[in-house]
Formats: structure tokens, sequence, C-alpha cells
């Protein structure tokens, strides 16, 4: 179990970080083209046409990058459940939630990359942005997920997160 | 409809996130009643394309870069100032605080955090019981989704068409009335001689008027957003970026405490925590897709032939229904699933918009601390060290006292609208 678990724990280390600092980018940049978009029509008098755009599309993209560290750092909202504290049903209660998580992975991969391939062709309005950008987006944080949630049920399973 | 709701309780109860409680509901729902899946992929993205949610992050960020900056201790130690040396000193402090805070963070969640571990520990080293301490923190830090800006209101805005500009000037008086609510109850507690005696006020050489400049350069924030959206120099999801600029250049210029570690630290928790929320706006769409087909409007048509002509009852029986939701349900979600099906039914009965807003989400709010899910309650816990039970025993007070303002709220509209009104 051991030779599984070490090189996906730094694979999922390295997937967590990488999404994080390109998220915190993404961001970054969203910020810095609405202070352009603002200058633009106010002191330039030129408006940019693709800023409102690209905002969004980078937003979307800062969304599923941010599932992928969500389901690596445990960020997700649920609920405090008294039972969970149980060694046995708590052991259950992650094998479940791990297994669950590769589930819905599986589908933003699958139903995800069926949406982009059938945005191929396809280009925003204003900013001509290919339309499968953004929607490549929900494959991308399924694999992250799904890496994430497979180094959960396989710590859960060996046992590796209990105190010895 | 009942395959949706049924599942999502159960991976609830099997310890699953929100999100994918949600997400995996609507995905079975979708199976079972035929639907097509070719619709989830448009859902996961058009819901989450919006200009007017686009806001939501520059909040949390403009939030994050004055969080570390170190604004908190500083709008700490001018709230205590200002109160002076009276009893129960702290806890109004703490409330004051909380009023101030809400003006940067727009999140009771990060209100809770922030000023948790400031005042939790402090109240309880001049003798404030620690279960009172953390009642305190709670009930005053759901003033940050009320008073401008508001993550909420920008979710509510997005989700129901409402100017989220009115919904922000709408948010000042009653997260006012809010506070000296608090207030009174703490007065109340002081006056039967259950607040220990006066501590005498830190002093850490900083002047008073250098504490209030700071002060007053935190509070230029929500004026700026108020200003220059109400003014039509920018737009809501504009004035969160400028929230954004503005922030950096106070801890840059101002506070001198910004740096590219801290700003780039910031970036990544803004990131995060609006991850979260718009990860879990997209999972819900999928469930609320499938009871939207399934005919779940049909209930709207039911609440207008109940309610004919009686506008009050209505907002009592809306009031009601947030406040038993609100008790296992995140704002957001109801918000998304609930708020669509009663507005019709509001305006039907010739009620405010804004109006009616403001009472969803002060009620909404309030079950951010309510039991057994209110996620404010679990934070102050944990940073508490305390049990449910003595918690709610001394937040009951409080939450008597903020139900009793939304009673008013809906009695007096003019206490939502008026402001608005005069300045939209």
């Amino acid at each position: 179990m051991h030779a599984i678990l070490r090189p996906l724990g730094r694979v999922v280390a390295f997937v967590d970080k990488t999404a994080l600092n390109l998220a915190a980018a993404m961001l970054l940049a969203i910020v810095l083209v609405n202070a352009a978009s603002i200058f633009f029509r106010y002191v330039i008098e030129a408006p940019l046409s693709w800023s409102e755009e690209s905002m969004r599309y980078g937003n979307i993209w800062v969304t599923y990058l941010g599932a992928i560290v969500a389901q690596v750092r445990a960020d997700n909202m649920r609920l405090e459940l008294p039972y969970a504290d149980h060694p046995l049903a708590g052991r259950v209660l992650k094998l479940f939630g791990a297994l669950a998580a590769v589930v819905l992975a599986g589908f933003l991969i699958w139903l995800g990359t069926r949406g982009a391939l059938a945005a191929l062709g396809q280009r925003s309005p204003s900013a001509r942005i290919p339309m499968s950008l953004p929607y490549a987006a929900v494959p991308l944080a399924g694999i992250g997920i799904a890496l994430a949630a497979a180094h959960s049920f396989f710590t859960a399973l060996s046992r590796a997160d209990e105190p010895r | 409809m009942p395959v949706v709701i049924g599942a999502f309780v159960l991976f609830l109860l099997l310890g699953l996130p929100l999100a994918y409680a949600f997400g995996l509901a609507g995905l079975w729902g979708i199976q079972e009643t035929g639907l097509s899946l070719k619709v989830v992929p448009t859902r996961l993205i058009t819901t989450i394309d919006s200009m007017t949610l686009l806001a939501a992050p520059f909040y949390i960020l403009a939030g994050e870069i004055m969080n570390a900056a170190g604004i908190t201790d500083r709008l700490v130690l001018l709230s205590r100032r200002i109160v002076g040396g009276i009893r129960g000193a702290t806890a109004y402090a703490n409330v004051l605080a909380s009023i101030f805070f809400s003006g940067i963070s727009g999140s009771s969640v990060a209100d809770t955090a922030a000023l948790g571990q400031i005042f939790v520990h402090g109240m309880a080293r001049e003798g404030y019981s620690r279960a009172f301490s953390s009642a305190v923190t709670v009930a005053s830090a759901i003033i940050g989704p009320i008073i401008p800006p508001s993550i909420t209101a920008v979710i509510y805005s997005a989700i129901t068409g409402v100017s989220v500009i009115s919904l922000f000037v709408a948010g000042v008086v009653p997260g006012l009335l809010f506070g000296l609510a608090c207030f009174a109850v703490i007065f109340i507690k002081g006056r039967r001689g259950r607040l220990p005696e006066p501590t005498p006020v830190p002093d850490d050489g900083t002047p008073f008027w250098r504490l209030a400049v700071d002060g007053l350069a935190v509070l230029s924030l929500p004026v700026v957003i108020v200003w220059g959206t109400v003014g039509g120099v920018f737009t809501p999801t504009e004035a969160g970026g400028v929230a954004c600029l503005h922030a950096l250049l106070l801890g840059v210029l101002v506070f001198r405490t910004i740096n590219p570690r801290n700003f780039w630290s910031a970036l990544q928790n803004a990131a995060r925590s609006s991850a979260t929320v718009f990860f879990l706006v997209a999972m819900v769409s999928l469930a609320s897709y499938v009871l939207i087909i399934e005919g779940i409007g049909s209930i709207t048509q039911i609440l207008q032939v109940w309610f004919a002509d009686q506008p009050n009852r209505f907002m009592l029986g809306v009031v009601g229904l947030l406040l038993v939701l609100g008790m296992f349900l995140e704002p957001t979600i109801i918000i998304i699933v609930f708020i669509p099906l009663l507005t019709p039914v509001a305006r039907s009965l010739g009620i405010d918009d804004v109006h009616f807003a403001m009472v969803a989400i002060l009620t909404l709010t309030m079950g951010m601390i309510t039991p057994p899910v209110g996620i404010n309650l679990f934070i102050i816990m944990r940073i508490a060290g305390i049990g449910m039970l003595p918690l709610l025993r001394e937040l009951a007070g409080f939450l008597a006292a903020e139900f009793a303002v939304i009673l008013l709220i809906i009695l007096v509209p003019a206490l939502s609208v008026w402001l608005p009104n005069l300045l939209t």
C-alpha cells in the first residue's frame, strides 16, 4: 500500500501547490484587468471590449482550480457528525467520502470533456476567446479531485492517518 | 423530486461536503428522471459565469488584504479606546469592532474567525465566561454580511436580479440595528451584575488620533464602494476591484504592513474561499435544475393563494421558513433554491423587492448562528474550546434581540428602504 501512497502523495502535493498558485495568479490577473478596464474607460476614453469576458472566464478557472485545493485541504463545508468521531464509523465515512469524490470527479471529467469538445470552434462574442477554454476547467478539476480523493482513500484504507 | 431530496440528505448524513452532496444528488436526479446529461457542463459553467457574482471574490480579497495588513488588531484597540472603562466595556468593544470589520469583510465567517481569536481569549482574561465572550462574538459577527460590502447580497442580487447597489445601501440601517440589539443585551447583563468589573483600557502607547485615522482609513473602504456605485462611477463588480486596490494602497502606503509575501498569501486565501462558494453554487445548480423541472415552482402558486392580501403574515411565514432552513443549510444554498420561489409571491403581494431581500438576508444570517448547523457556532466553539449548550444559553438573549429587529423591519419597511430610495 505504501508503494502507492508515497508517490501519489507527492503528486497530490504538487497538484495542490500548482492549482493554488495558478488560482491566486488568475485572481490577481482579474483584479488587474478590472483596474485596466476602469482606467481605459474613464481616462483614455477607449473601453476594453475584451475585459468583461476574460474576467468571467478567469473566475471560472479560479473556481475549478480552487475546487482541487478544497478537496486536498478539506475546505468544502460539511456537517459535523457526532458519530464521525467513532474510530470505525469515522474510517467508513472517510472511505465512502473518498469514493463519492472519485465518482463525482469521474462525472466532471466525462461530462466536462464532452462540454469542452462540443464548444470547439465556438468563440466568445467580444473577446473571441475559444469557448472550450472555460469548459476545459471542469475536466481538469475532475482529474485533480480524483487524484486527491484516491490519495484520501488509500490513506484511510492503510490507516496511515491514524495515530500509532 | 423525492430522489434528489432523499439522496441529498443521505449524502449529508454520510459526511459528504455540501457541494458534493448537491452535485451527486443532482446527477442522480437527472439520471432518474430521464433528463439529458448534456445539460450538466452548461450548468456548471453558466451558473457561475456572471458579472454580478464576480464581485464576490473581489470583496473576499479586499477583506483578506486588510487582514494581512494587521488591521484587525488596530480596529480592536480603537473600539476598546472608544468604549472606555465602563462595565462590559470589552463586550461593547467586541460589537463595535464587528461593525467596523463588517465594512471590510462582508462575511460573518471571516468576522467570527478573526475577532474570535482576539476577543474570546482576551475577554476570558478579564473575567468574562468563555461562553458569553463567544456568544457576543458570533451574535455581532453576523453584521458582516449585512453592512456593505456583503457577499450574501452579491449572490442574492445575481440570483434574483435585485440591484446589488440597493441591497448594499439597504443593509446599513438594519446592520446598525443588529449592533444596537447586541449593545442592549450587554447593557441588561451589566445592569444585572452578570458582567465583571471594568478593567483599565489597554494602552500600547499609540495616540488615539493615530488609531482614529487608521479607523477612518478602514471605513473609507465601504464609503468608496457605496459612493462609487451610487454615483454611477463604477458598477458594483468594478467597485469590488477598486476595493481590492484601495485595500492594497492602504496596506502598502498607510499601514506599511503589506509585503509581496503576505499579499500573495492573501490572494491564495481569497482564491480558496471564493472557489469554495462558487463550486457550491455550481453544484447546487444541478440539484435545483431537477427540482425546477420536477415542478417545485408550483409551490409559488400555492403560496400566492395561501397568503393573498396578507403581506405581513407572508413575511412572518418566510422568516419562520428561512429560520428553519437556516438551521440546516448554508445561506447560499437557500438563496439559490428557495428565494426564487418566494420572490414572485412577495412581488404579487406588493412587497418591495429590497424590503423582502433585507428581511430574507437578515434571517439567513441568523441561520449562521442557530443550531444544529450554524457554521459560526462551530468556528467559535473550536476557538473557545466550549460545548454547544453553554454557548446557546448565553446566545439566547442575543438571538431574541436580533429576531426582534427583524420583526421591527417587517413592520417598518422604511428602516430598510428609506436609505436606498434616498440615495439610488
